[in-house]
Protein backbone atom coordinates (compact mmCIF):
# COMPACT_ATOMS: atom_id res chain seq x y z
CA UNK A 1 0.00 0.00 0.00
CA UNK A 2 2.53 2.48 1.18
CA UNK A 3 4.95 1.61 -2.03
CA UNK A 4 1.73 2.55 -4.62
CA UNK A 5 1.61 5.69 -2.44
CA UNK A 6 4.33 6.84 -2.65
CA UNK A 7 4.43 6.09 -6.43
CA UNK A 8 1.06 7.81 -6.38
CA UNK A 9 1.72 10.92 -4.85
CA UNK A 10 4.00 11.67 -7.77
CA UNK A 11 7.49 12.99 -7.44
CA UNK A 12 8.61 14.34 -4.17
CA UNK A 13 10.62 16.74 -6.21
CA UNK A 14 9.20 18.44 -8.61
CA UNK A 15 11.43 20.61 -11.06
CA UNK A 16 10.24 23.49 -13.28
CA UNK A 17 12.93 24.54 -15.33
CA UNK A 18 10.84 27.06 -17.12
CA UNK A 19 10.65 29.45 -14.07
CA UNK A 20 13.42 28.31 -12.92
CA UNK A 21 12.05 26.59 -9.07
CA UNK A 22 12.03 23.70 -7.53
CA UNK A 23 9.04 22.03 -5.34
CA UNK A 24 9.86 19.85 -2.67
CA UNK A 25 7.06 17.67 -0.53
CA UNK A 26 8.55 16.75 2.95
CA UNK A 27 6.18 14.27 4.97
CA UNK A 28 6.10 15.53 8.80
CA UNK A 29 6.00 11.64 9.89
CA UNK A 30 9.64 11.25 9.18
CA UNK A 31 10.69 14.99 9.08
CA UNK A 32 10.92 16.74 11.47
CA UNK A 33 9.09 20.62 10.99
CA UNK A 34 11.60 22.23 13.08
CA UNK A 35 14.45 21.45 11.09
CA UNK A 36 12.93 21.84 7.86
CA UNK A 37 12.31 25.91 8.94
CA UNK A 38 16.05 25.60 9.99
CA UNK A 39 17.29 23.87 6.88
CA UNK A 40 14.71 26.65 4.60
CA UNK A 41 16.52 29.29 6.93
CA UNK A 42 19.99 28.21 5.90
CA UNK A 43 18.88 27.82 2.13
CA UNK A 44 18.01 31.65 2.12
CA UNK A 45 21.39 32.17 1.34
CA UNK A 46 21.57 31.06 -1.96
CA UNK A 47 17.74 30.91 -3.28
CA UNK A 48 14.32 32.58 -2.89
CA UNK A 49 12.35 30.34 -0.52
CA UNK A 50 8.67 29.89 -0.07
CA UNK A 51 7.48 27.45 3.01
CA UNK A 52 3.63 25.98 3.27
CA UNK A 53 2.94 23.48 6.09
CA UNK A 54 -0.33 21.06 5.91
CA UNK A 55 -1.39 18.51 8.20
CA UNK A 56 -0.25 16.18 6.17
CA UNK A 57 2.82 17.72 4.22
CA UNK A 58 5.38 20.54 4.32
CA UNK A 59 5.57 22.12 0.67
CA UNK A 60 8.98 24.03 0.12
CA UNK A 61 9.34 26.04 -2.64
CA UNK A 62 13.03 27.16 -3.76
CA UNK A 63 14.15 29.02 -6.41
CA UNK A 64 17.94 29.67 -6.95
CA UNK A 65 19.29 32.96 -6.79
CA UNK A 66 22.45 31.76 -8.73
CA UNK A 67 22.67 30.23 -12.05
CA UNK A 68 25.54 28.29 -11.02
CA UNK A 69 23.50 26.33 -8.79
CA UNK A 70 22.13 22.95 -10.52
CA UNK A 71 18.22 23.27 -10.21
CA UNK A 72 17.75 19.12 -11.10
CA UNK A 73 19.76 18.30 -7.29
CA UNK A 74 18.76 21.44 -5.50
CA UNK A 75 15.51 19.35 -4.22
CA UNK A 76 17.12 16.43 -3.24
CA UNK A 77 20.28 18.46 -1.83
CA UNK A 78 17.48 20.26 0.56
CA UNK A 79 16.22 16.34 1.79
CA UNK A 80 19.70 15.41 2.67
CA UNK A 81 20.15 18.96 4.49
CA UNK A 82 17.26 18.20 6.45
CA UNK A 83 18.04 15.06 7.22
CA UNK A 84 21.67 16.00 8.47
CA UNK A 85 19.64 19.08 10.45
CA UNK A 86 17.73 16.39 12.35
CA UNK A 87 20.67 14.39 13.11
CA UNK A 88 23.11 17.31 14.52
CA UNK A 89 19.96 18.73 16.25
CA UNK A 90 19.29 14.80 17.80
CA UNK A 91 22.77 14.84 19.42
CA UNK A 92 22.77 18.50 20.94
CA UNK A 93 22.28 18.21 24.72
CA UNK B 1 11.08 0.63 -16.37
CA UNK B 2 10.84 -0.58 -12.87
CA UNK B 3 12.13 -4.42 -12.15
CA UNK B 4 12.65 -6.37 -9.10
CA UNK B 5 16.43 -7.28 -8.30
CA UNK B 6 17.54 -11.00 -7.92
CA UNK B 7 15.38 -13.28 -7.20
CA UNK B 8 15.14 -13.25 -3.27
CA UNK B 9 11.61 -14.11 -1.21
CA UNK B 10 11.97 -11.59 0.79
CA UNK B 11 13.29 -9.07 -1.78
CA UNK B 12 12.93 -5.27 -0.66
CA UNK B 13 14.50 -3.47 -3.25
CA UNK B 14 13.23 -2.02 -6.16
CA UNK B 15 14.91 -0.91 -8.97
CA UNK B 16 14.21 1.98 -11.16
CA UNK B 17 17.29 2.23 -14.21
CA UNK B 18 15.03 4.83 -16.88
CA UNK B 19 15.02 7.18 -13.47
CA UNK B 20 18.29 6.33 -12.09
CA UNK B 21 16.83 5.41 -8.14
CA UNK B 22 15.86 2.54 -5.69
CA UNK B 23 13.22 2.03 -3.80
CA UNK B 24 13.67 0.54 -0.50
CA UNK B 25 10.91 -0.98 1.45
CA UNK B 26 11.22 -1.95 5.09
CA UNK B 27 8.96 -3.58 7.57
CA UNK B 28 8.83 -1.13 10.47
CA UNK B 29 8.39 -4.17 13.33
CA UNK B 30 11.65 -5.56 11.87
CA UNK B 31 13.86 -2.27 11.60
CA UNK B 32 12.26 1.00 13.78
CA UNK B 33 12.28 4.22 12.33
CA UNK B 34 15.87 5.49 14.34
CA UNK B 35 17.55 2.78 12.80
CA UNK B 36 15.74 3.74 9.19
CA UNK B 37 17.36 7.22 10.01
CA UNK B 38 20.96 5.86 10.85
CA UNK B 39 21.26 3.84 7.65
CA UNK B 40 20.20 6.67 5.78
CA UNK B 41 22.83 8.65 7.46
CA UNK B 42 25.65 6.99 6.33
CA UNK B 43 25.04 6.53 2.57
CA UNK B 44 23.88 10.46 2.47
CA UNK B 45 27.33 11.29 1.44
CA UNK B 46 27.39 8.78 -1.86
CA UNK B 47 23.47 9.15 -2.21
CA UNK B 48 20.06 11.41 -2.08
CA UNK B 49 17.73 10.32 0.12
CA UNK B 50 13.74 10.07 0.46
CA UNK B 51 11.48 9.39 3.23
CA UNK B 52 7.84 8.12 2.99
CA UNK B 53 5.48 5.46 3.31
CA UNK B 54 3.74 5.05 6.32
CA UNK B 55 5.90 4.55 9.69
CA UNK B 56 3.24 2.14 11.38
CA UNK B 57 3.22 -0.24 8.46
CA UNK B 58 6.09 0.39 5.77
CA UNK B 59 8.61 2.84 5.33
CA UNK B 60 9.81 3.20 2.46
CA UNK B 61 13.20 4.80 1.47
CA UNK B 62 14.02 6.27 -2.24
CA UNK B 63 17.94 6.29 -2.76
CA UNK B 64 19.09 8.41 -5.86
CA UNK B 65 23.05 7.90 -6.10
CA UNK B 66 25.03 11.19 -6.91
CA UNK B 67 28.14 9.05 -8.52
CA UNK B 68 27.89 5.86 -10.98
CA UNK B 69 27.61 3.32 -8.29
CA UNK B 70 25.23 0.41 -8.81
CA UNK B 71 21.70 0.60 -8.37
CA UNK B 72 21.33 -2.77 -7.00
CA UNK B 73 24.88 -2.73 -5.00
CA UNK B 74 23.56 0.50 -3.73
CA UNK B 75 20.18 -1.03 -2.14
CA UNK B 76 22.45 -4.18 -0.74
CA UNK B 77 24.61 -1.51 1.18
CA UNK B 78 21.40 0.35 2.56
CA UNK B 79 20.24 -3.05 3.56
CA UNK B 80 23.49 -4.45 5.23
CA UNK B 81 23.80 -0.64 6.93
CA UNK B 82 20.38 -1.62 8.27
CA UNK B 83 21.22 -4.98 9.93
CA UNK B 84 24.68 -3.54 11.46
CA UNK B 85 22.43 -0.64 13.22
CA UNK B 86 20.14 -3.39 13.93
CA UNK B 87 22.48 -4.97 15.77
CA UNK B 88 24.49 -1.98 17.38
CA UNK B 89 20.89 -0.81 19.11
CA UNK B 90 19.94 -4.24 20.62
CA UNK B 91 23.86 -4.82 21.74
CA UNK B 92 23.50 -1.03 23.37
CA UNK B 93 20.42 -1.42 24.65
CA UNK B 94 21.79 -5.01 26.30
CA UNK B 95 24.44 -2.94 27.87
CA UNK B 96 22.77 0.15 28.65
CA UNK B 97 22.48 -0.91 33.21
CA UNK B 98 26.10 -2.01 32.70
CA UNK B 99 27.00 1.37 30.92
CA UNK B 100 25.08 3.35 33.62
CA UNK B 101 26.52 1.46 36.57
CA UNK B 102 30.41 2.54 35.18
CA UNK B 103 29.47 6.25 34.32
CA UNK B 104 27.47 6.27 37.76
CA UNK B 105 30.67 4.97 39.59
CA UNK B 106 32.83 7.11 37.77
CA UNK B 107 30.79 10.18 38.66
CA UNK B 108 30.77 9.42 42.10
CA UNK B 109 34.43 8.95 42.35
CA UNK B 110 35.03 12.45 43.29
CA UNK B 111 32.58 13.80 45.36
CA UNK B 112 31.99 14.98 48.49
CA UNK B 113 30.78 12.13 51.22
CA UNK B 114 27.47 12.37 51.73
CA UNK B 115 25.46 14.07 54.70
CA UNK B 116 25.32 11.72 58.02
CA UNK B 117 28.76 10.20 56.74
CA UNK B 118 30.80 13.33 57.96
CA UNK B 119 32.80 12.72 61.09
CA UNK B 120 30.53 14.59 64.17
CA UNK B 121 32.44 16.07 66.95
CA UNK B 122 36.02 18.17 66.92
CA UNK B 123 39.01 17.00 64.35
CA UNK B 124 42.16 15.59 65.87
CA UNK B 125 44.54 18.63 65.17
CA UNK B 126 47.63 17.89 67.27
CA UNK B 127 49.94 20.16 64.99
CA UNK B 128 47.47 23.34 64.93
CA UNK B 129 47.19 22.87 61.35
CA UNK B 130 43.53 24.14 60.91
CA UNK B 131 44.01 26.93 63.47
CA UNK B 132 43.98 30.29 61.38
CA UNK B 133 47.33 32.31 60.93
CA UNK B 134 45.63 35.40 62.04
CA UNK B 135 44.75 33.75 65.41
CA UNK B 136 48.27 32.23 65.67
CA UNK B 137 50.10 35.82 65.45
CA UNK B 138 47.78 37.50 67.69
CA UNK B 139 48.41 34.87 70.42
CA UNK B 140 52.02 35.11 70.05
CA UNK B 141 51.95 38.64 70.26
CA UNK B 142 49.29 38.63 73.22
CA UNK B 143 52.01 36.48 74.78
CA UNK B 144 54.90 38.38 74.12
CA UNK B 145 53.03 41.59 75.49
CA UNK B 146 52.42 39.49 79.38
Amino acid sequence: MGRKNMAKEGKKVRIDGVKNRVTVILDPKFYNSESVNLSVNDFKDCCLTKLKSENDKITVVLSPKSKEIDINTLGYEFYNYVLNKMRSNESRF
Amino acid sequence: MTKKSGGSSIDNIEINEEGNYLLVSINPKIYGLDIVYYATYVLMDRAYAILGGDPEREILVELRPKDNTDLETLGMEFNNELLNYAVYMKQSAKNQKLREAILQRVLMTNLAPAEGKEPKGPIEDPEGITTPWEEKTWQKKEKKLE
